[in-house]
């Protein structure tokens, strides 16, 4: 499904990121990094926004010539994002969601690892094989 | 809900593979690490990172049951564990201020870095903690949001009670009052042991200022007890 997927600290440094090997790496570090501003600007349009439109999804963030950018963010600020091939059009908004629940409730359990210092590289043998597993479905 | 969880992967941890074994008829062995030692890993940042390598798949990846500890509905075994999780946070806190506090009476360091070694514990642990509570809630509006969530679902799952007052003068300070505060209660109530309530409350000030600086505030948070079961917390925010 994805072909790239990034965390990003409260501080807008990459916490973790990895993309598909076949493609160029450095694309997608500039991708995900050019999305990071549509991300403020989605949180603090949001502020204003009704309670129940608060959500952790942020939906699509722009799309290219051949991927779409998705984001979410915690409460805690942290960032995911996700760039997925756009020829894929099975892939739906729900399951684009359900694959961030996925990343987001893996994320906590680094966090809850005492062994794990906050702001640190995510490093987790866990958390890497739940990204591969996501990136498998593809193709 | 949570804390029920976290809690439950503690006490784990502390009973290791010795606990519990069925039909033996032998009592509990005792656990390999004392309370307080664990909770040290908890918190310390270095000179555990070659053991840590291993033990971290058992420690932060268990499977975690969803017993909720509140709640109407839930049956009786589940109460039973809430309330085992809620007597093992209370020994558990205790045994560690103990711990801390023994520590340091071998190496000669006065009051306040034990206070402060507690104090960073709590820090990390909030940490951990707000990052788990907040993933199904929907995104906080603003300061007084953050703190109202502090005060009724953070303390509800960490001491079983809402904080009784909250109040603001919508600069930056904040005083959350507690009118029978959980780690004070098992103390004689009163004036008697004075004291010693501030190495009782450095975990929880640390609880809180790591949740919020996890939330992105930058804060200061201190206790003070005036009568033994209640007691007031100051978050004072640092304006950026």
């Amino acid at each position: 499904m994805a072909v790239c997927v990034a965390v990003i600290a409260k501080e807008n440094y990459p916490l973790y990121i990895r993309s598909v090997p076949t493609e160029n790496e450095l694309k997608f570090h500039y991708m995900v990094h050019t999305s990071l501003d549509v991300v403020d600007e989605k949180i603090s349009a949001m502020g204003k926004a009704l309670v129940d439109q608060r959500e952790l999804y942020l939906g699509l963030l722009y799309p290219t010539e051949d991927y779409k950018v998705y984001g979410y963010v915690t409460n805690s600020r942290v960032k995911f994002v996700m760039v997925v091939d756009s020829s894929n059009t099975a892939l739906r908004d729900n399951e684009i969601r359900s694959m961030f629940r996925k990343l987001h409730n893996s994320y906590t359990d680094v966090m809850c690892n005492p062994f794990y210092n906050p702001g640190d590289r995510i490093q987790s043998r866990t958390f890497d094989s739940m990204v591969t597993s996501m990136m498998i479905q593809v193709c | 809900m949570p804390a029920a969880v976290s809690l439950s992967c503690w006490a784990r941890g502390l009973s290791g593979p010795g606990v519990g074994r069925p039909g033996t008829g032998f009592p509990p062995v005792p656990a390999v690490r004392k309370p307080s030692e664990f909770l040290c890993l908890l918190a310390t940042r270095d000179g555990l990172r070659t053991e840590g390598a291993a033990r971290s798949s058992s420690l932060g990846r268990q499977p975690e049951p969803r017993a909720g500890p509140t709640g109407a509905g839930t049956g009786a075994r589940k109460n039973k564990q809430a309330m085992a999780d809620e007597a093992l946070f209370l020994l558990l806190h205790s045994e560690m201020v103990s711990g801390v506090y023994k520590s340091a009476e071998q190496g000669e360091v006065e009051n306040g870095r034990c206070i402060t070694k507690l104090e960073n514990m709590g820090f990390r642990v909030g940490q951990g903690l707000l990052e788990r509570f907040t993933k199904d809630t929907a995104r906080f509006k603003d300061e007084l949001d953050i703190m109202k969530f502090i005060c009724k679902d953070f303390w509800t799952t960490v001491f079983k009670k809402q904080i009784d007052n909250l109040r603001t003068n919508h600069q930056g300070i904040y005083v959350l009052q507690d009118n029978k505060f959980r780690l004070l209660t098992q103390m004689s109530a009163g004036k008697q042991y004075l004291e010693h309530a501030s190495k009782y409350l450095a975990f929880t000030c640390g609880l809180i200022r790591g949740g919020l600086s996890n939330l992105g505030i930058k804060s200061i948070v201190t206790a003070e007890v005036s009568s033994m079961p209640a007691c007031k917390f100051q978050v004072m925010i640092q304006k950026l």
